[in-house]
């Protein structure tokens, strides 16, 4: 291919005679610099096209999570104790109090998003990952982590309980 | 016959040149170099093939994926020798990267023109941890499902990308079956392939820029270095089967967000140095969320290493001292986090 650019490029520009060949090695380098220069261009915007459709596609899908967990065996829970339960993909945990009332927060430590769960024995809300504490009010107590749980609103129609992401 | 196949085979190969070139090449006698290197390609060949044999019994789902790998430790024949083949080479692959980068400091083999022979060999570490880390979550046990949701958030943290490249990497707001499945798309066919490149550049740039021959002790390729070099090989296939037959990796129960968790979670060796930051580190630090602190941090330090070519351009004695203190404090942050 290159000799072949060579030759035109001498039978073009060169005399007849070889003499002319030391004088021509100048243009040369030009025309295959702007052929290579075309070659690369053209191999960037063809890749700069394919990776459009590659990027976009790599895009995960949205989904609708639910907002709202009605479970039976929430309502028969004892006072005193917590439970967790999943609002679609996401975990939520319960507690019910002393006074017979509910609590729900989103389960996930506002730290690092490990998931939290209820200690009856110390009564608070423990993050195993990396030792953060929320008391049963979601606020953080000790550890890393920086803001309360995220709580949930809960209501209880005809003994059942309803907790609502809204 | 058999010779036939073989000299039909070396003569069409161009196999005499080859050895004739090998043996005129020299390297030098003192370098580990070539073993380790050695080591890495054969523990990365290790999980090649161990890899694409536990993927026939693999299921990437995250209702199937605990029953599938209880499977292969169960009831497939040789399946838990082969998966604990592919955990220790891979523990291996990663620890040899990780010796080969210090090995290059001590030998100050960073200076240009070895500015490539580094950056690859830097590069190099990530990426075995990458592999080991989305390697890690596809049993769906759950230790394997905290440390997606511990891991995705951290990437969130960093600055611009953060929340475009968590939501990328679980494949949706919250982790899911999609971030097995995306983990899953990563380890066995995203990453292996770049490490592969990764270290071909590696080789690459070793074999241009050779040192002076008369540097130190030099022994032919050809026999001398070859002969090593197999020895290494086996070496190491012998050392990952024997620790696979004795230690059989752990399979925890199945992720459940709703299950109780009753030890407290650490994750793997090659993790637990930021996990000991972020675990002792109030929530802000200079005002900023401690992860955010803590992993812009170490990715500023990650991003100096990678430059050390062109900040040390004569290998200054400064830059061992600097790495002696960094891994000392590393072994120092892990062992905290054992005990």
């Amino acid at each position: 291919m290159s000799d072949s650019v060579d030759d035109s490029e001498r039978n073009s520009v060169g005399s007849p005679s070889g003499a002319a060949v030391g004088a021509a090695p100048a243009p040369q380098p030009r025309r295959r610099d702007i052929l290579n220069l075309g070659i690369v261009g053209a191999a960037g915007a063809l890749g700069a096209v394919a990776s459009y459709p590659a990027l976009v596609l790599m895009a995960p899908a949205r989904r609708d999570s639910p907002h709202a967990v009605v479970d039976e065996h929430i309502s028969k829970m004892p006072t005193g104790s917590g439970t967790t339960v999943m609002m679609g993909d996401r975990p939520v945990i319960v507690l019910r109090l002393a006074d017979g009332s509910y609590r729900a927060f989103l389960a996930l430590c506002t730290h690092l998003d490990c998931v939290v769960q209820f200690s009856p024995e110390r009564q608070r809300i423990e993050c195993p990952c990396h030792d953060g504490l929320f008391d049963l009010e979601g606020n953080n107590i000790s550890g890393p982590p920086p803001r309360p749980l995220r709580e949930f609103a809960v209501a209880v129609r005809d003994g059942r309980v309803e907790i609502t992401d809204e | 016959m058999a010779q036939g196949i073989g000299h039909w085979a070396k003569t069409r190969l161009g196999w005499e040149q080859l050895r004739e070139e090998l043996a005129r090449s020299v390297a030098p006698e003192s370098s580990p170099t070539p073993y380790l290197l050695a080591g890495a390609v054969t523990a990365f060949a290790l999980q090649v093939v161990t890899g694409s044999l536990l993927l026939l019994h693999y299921s990437p789902s995250a209702e199937q994926a605990h029953r599938s790998v209880g499977r292969i430790v169960g009831t497939v024949p040789f399946g838990g020798l082969t998966r604990g083949i592919h955990l220790h080479s891979g523990n291996l692959l990663l620890a040899l990267l990780v010796l080969l980068v210090v090995v290059i400091v001590a030998r100050r083999a960073y200076v240009p023109p070895r500015e490539l022979i580094w950056v690859t060999a830097v590069l190099a570490v990530p990426l075995g941890a990458t592999l080991a880390f989305t390697g890690a979550l596809l049993p769906w046990s759950q230790d394997a499902y905290l440390n997606a949701r511990v891991g995705s958030r951290m990437v969130s943290y960093v600055p611009l990308l953060g929340d475009a490249l968590q939501e990328f990497l679980r494949g949706g707001l919250d982790v899911t079956s999609a971030t097995l499945h995306r983990a899953f798309a990563f380890h066995v066919a995203i990453l292996p392939p770049v490490l592969a490149v990764v270290l071909g550049v590696h080789v690459l740039a070793l074999r241009a820029v050779p040192r002076p021959p008369t540097d130190v002790g030099m022994i032919p390729v050809y026999p001398d270095l070859v002969v090593r070099l197999a020895a290494t090989v086996v070496a190491v296939f012998m050392a990952v089967l024997t620790l696979a037959v004795l230690v059989e990796p752990a399979l925890g129960p199945a992720a459940e967000p709703t299950a109780p968790i009753l030890a407290e979670q650490r994750p793997a060796w090659y993790l637990l140095v930021p996990h000991e930051l972020l675990r002792v580190a109030p929530p802000f630090l200079l005002g900023v969320p401690s992860p955010k602190f803590i992993g812009g941090a170490l990715s500023a330090v990650c991003l100096t290493i990678l430059g050390v070519p062109l900040i040390d351009r004569h290998g200054s004695r400064v830059t061992l001292g600097l790495f002696t203190v960094a891994l000392l404090v590393g072994a120092l942050l892990t062992a905290h986090a054992l005990l």
